[in-house]
């Protein structure tokens, strides 16, 4: 768009918003490919009750970031009227925690092209009022939305990929919570290998496993992520699933070197995730080069795991957007109507950064919490192998541990799924991670 | 026929390879990973890729075929196949025999002094219904592509229109005249199947087939064994 046209718009604003309406500006705007200007003069004609294309509606919500509804104190104006722009009302709402006007507004949204992410935040909600068979409900409707989405280039099939994901995690963790673990597993199986998201279910399909009484599947779940391609996405939590089940498989010195090896590596860097300044998470998840320091090396890598995450790309997506519309308008800045609009999209910049920002806080918050956690809990398991210990010394015996390992024959693992074994000696293939058993016999059952 | 030994030959040998790299569950069949833990072993359990149990098999194939040394035999054939199980299957097969006398065969009819007729008897269709058992499921990994496929052997029974000339055989006075006559036989067959997109699948596969039939000038049956070698493009559904 040239200058000129720009010039002419934000000259004729006043006058135009009198005579022809906001919806006029709307489309010439949006005609312009100004997606966020466009947002700004799609709530003033909603406003003025002037009716706009309901594509050009879905397409503003579609594009918008919504970061810049959960800031916008203007769409309060809409909690009580049904209007084309609900879906940005319900996202606010949902963030100020006002679920019951949230899920009143998506209910309300029949046909809208935001089917995905209406049935995601939806499921949250049921979600928090403990209404199980809703929350399934909703998230299955979610995955097979995203099936019939199309993608475009602002909607990637990553983005829609990344949402159905969420989904089923989100549906896989309420079959796990009932205890229905096989369910568990097969909700799991949804999700490709190749999905970036994938390493992450890795631990949920290690419980499910374990809680099977699957030990050697369990244990192959997690010995994954020691894998030279998976090892950024070792969590505390893995390693502790991995000595619990070695010391119930009666493997002590195992037990006790992984409880060493979460010290060395993960417990030492603790204070690292929890006192790291936003700006500094900011630039080491941007960043492509691996930090000097080995306690940056140590969260630069955690938060690579993110880097596909939907909340990263759509941050990434939305500044794109709105650094290329404020350079459209800063040509036209001496305008006065002009400069009103650029300070506005500069707010909705501002709050696109800060919500990632605090969103990468929460992440590295939630890490050291994890860390934590796994502490205590290693600190516990630590202490029944002390107890072994002790039994080792009144029987007189030395009270250093040496594993012996005893193979387990392959016969003895139960067959719960249609399983084959492949035999590629000596090769690597990623397609197999993950579908690993540890071929270990259980050395307590004697 | 050396071509089709080298051929016969190839395939056996690629299977006996196949073999190698894909087999069922052993405990022979353990993994040794660098990163794993020493002394350390785990199984690779994957589920399968492509099922087809309870689904219905169609295939077009064209064959290349030696039915006889006097002709020159290719043909197709259409199968439909059920799939009972994973691992079993029963298809109804129909093959068409396209025949041309072959060099040999030209050379004894214009032979200088009066034509030479050889005995002989040629295969022009066949309807035969197989049982099938698909024991290996394989995959082959290249660097960024992985080949699933299935490999089986299937023990077939069926009718074959023949035609022979033992009836005219020493009448001088008659030409080479083929009359048509119905035989029954059995087919044996190994095959592979690679899956492609969607339901596609695309295979090759040797027939050994043996039809009882005459094959002398006094009228008595025996078998006549030929091979095929077939190339198939098929879609399950």
């Amino acid at each position: 768009m040239n200058k000129y046209l720009l010039i002419a718009i934000f000259i004729i604003t006043p006058a135009l918003a009198n005579a022809k309406g906001y919806a006029d500006m709307f489309n010439i705007v949006y005609r312009n490919n100004l997606y966020y200007s466009s947002y700004i003069f799609l709530k003033k004609s909603v406003s003025r009750g002037e009716s706009i294309a309901q594509g050009k509606v879905e397409k503003i919500m579609d594009i918008v970031h919504p970061s810049v509804f959960i800031h916008d104190p203007e769409l309060d104006e809409f909690v009580s009227k049904k209007t084309a722009i609900d879906y940005a009302v319900a996202i606010r709402r949902f963030f100020l925690n006002d679920f019951k006007t949230a899920k009143k507004k998506l209910i309300r949204l029949k046909r809208t092209n935001m089917r995905v992410e209406k049935n995601y935040i939806l499921g949250l909600i049921y979600l928090t009022e403990k209404n199980y068979k809703h929350v399934a409900n909703r998230f299955k409707r979610c995955v097979r939305f995203a099936s019939k989405r199309r993608y475009t280039h602002l909607k990637p099939e990553s983005y829609v990929k990344t949402f159905k994901n969420r989904c089923v995690q989100q549906l896989a963790r309420i079959y796990f919570a009932n205890k229905d673990y096989k369910r568990t597993l097969k909700v799991l199986d949804y999700v490709r290998k190749d999905d970036y998201i994938w390493p992450r279910f890795l631990i949920d399909r290690a419980w499910s496993y374990y809680w099977l009484g699957e030990t050697e599947r369990s244990l192959g779940s997690v010995v994954t992520y020691k894998a030279p391609l998976l090892k950024r996405f070792m969590i505390p939590e893995a390693n502790y699933l991995r000595g619990l089940i070695y010391y119930e498989m009666c493997y002590f010195e195992k037990a006790e070197n992984i409880y060493k090896e979460f010290n060395e590596t993960t417990w030492k860097y603790r204070d690292v995730a929890r006192t790291i300044s936003k700006n500094r998470l900011l630039r080491l998840i941007i960043s492509k080069k691996e930090p000097k320091e080995q306690k940056n090396k140590f969260l630069y890598y955690y938060l690579k795991g993110f880097k596909k995450d939907i909340r990263f790309f759509s941050f990434k997506q939305a500044r794109g957007h709105l650094t290329a519309e404020i350079k459209k308008l800063s040509r036209v800045k001496s305008l006065r109507q002009a400069q009103i609009f650029l300070d506005l999209l500069y707010y909705y910049k501002k709050a696109i950064k800060e919500d990632f920002q605090d969103f990468l806080k929460n992440v590295s918050n939630d890490y050291y919490l994890q860390i934590r956690q796994m502490r205590s809990a290693f600190v516990k398991l630590n202490l029944m192998v002390s107890l072994k210990k002790r039994e080792r010394l009144a029987q007189g015996k030395s009270i250093v541990f040496k594993d012996e390992l005893e193979t387990k024959p392959l016969g003895d693992i139960p067959n719960i799924d249609d399983k084959f074994i492949w035999d590629f000696r000596g090769g690597f293939w990623a397609d197999e991670l993950g579908d690993y058993a540890v071929a270990l016999q259980n050395r307590c059952v004697k | 026929m050396k071509k089709r030994i080298l051929l016969l030959n190839l395939i056996v040998s690629t299977f006996a390879g196949l073999l190698t790299v894909n087999t069922y569950a052993s405990d022979k069949s353990l993994y040794e990973f660098k990163w794993l833990d020493e002394g350390e072993k785990v199984y690779v359990i994957q589920n399968k890729e492509y099922l087809k149990a309870g689904g219905i098999g169609i295939d077009i194939s064209l064959i290349d075929s030696n039915s006889s040394p006097y002709q020159d035999t290719n043909g197709y054939s259409l199968a439909l196949a059920y799939y009972l199980s994973e691992n079993w299957s029963v298809d109804f097969t129909y093959k068409s025999y396209n025949n041309s006398n072959s060099a040999d065969l030209s050379n004894l009819l214009n032979y200088p002094k009066g034509e030479v007729k050889p005995l002989m008897r040629r295969i022009d269709t066949a309807k035969l219904i197989h049982f099938n058992w698909i024991p290996f499921y394989g995959k082959i990994n290249t660097f960024n592509k992985i080949f699933f496929f299935d490999w089986g052997l299937g023990l077939g029974y069926g009718i074959f229109d023949t035609a022979g000339n033992y009836k005219t055989f020493d009448d001088e006075n008659v030409s080479l005249t083929l009359a048509e006559e119905q035989d029954s036989g059995f087919n044996f067959r190994s095959f592979v199947k690679f899956y492609g997109i969607g339901g596609l699948t695309f295979g090759f596969e040797y027939n050994l087939t043996g039809v009882q039939t005459i094959m002398s000038q006094s009228g008595a049956k025996e078998t006549l064994y030929y091979n095929d070698i077939i190339g198939t493009i098929g879609y399950i559904f």
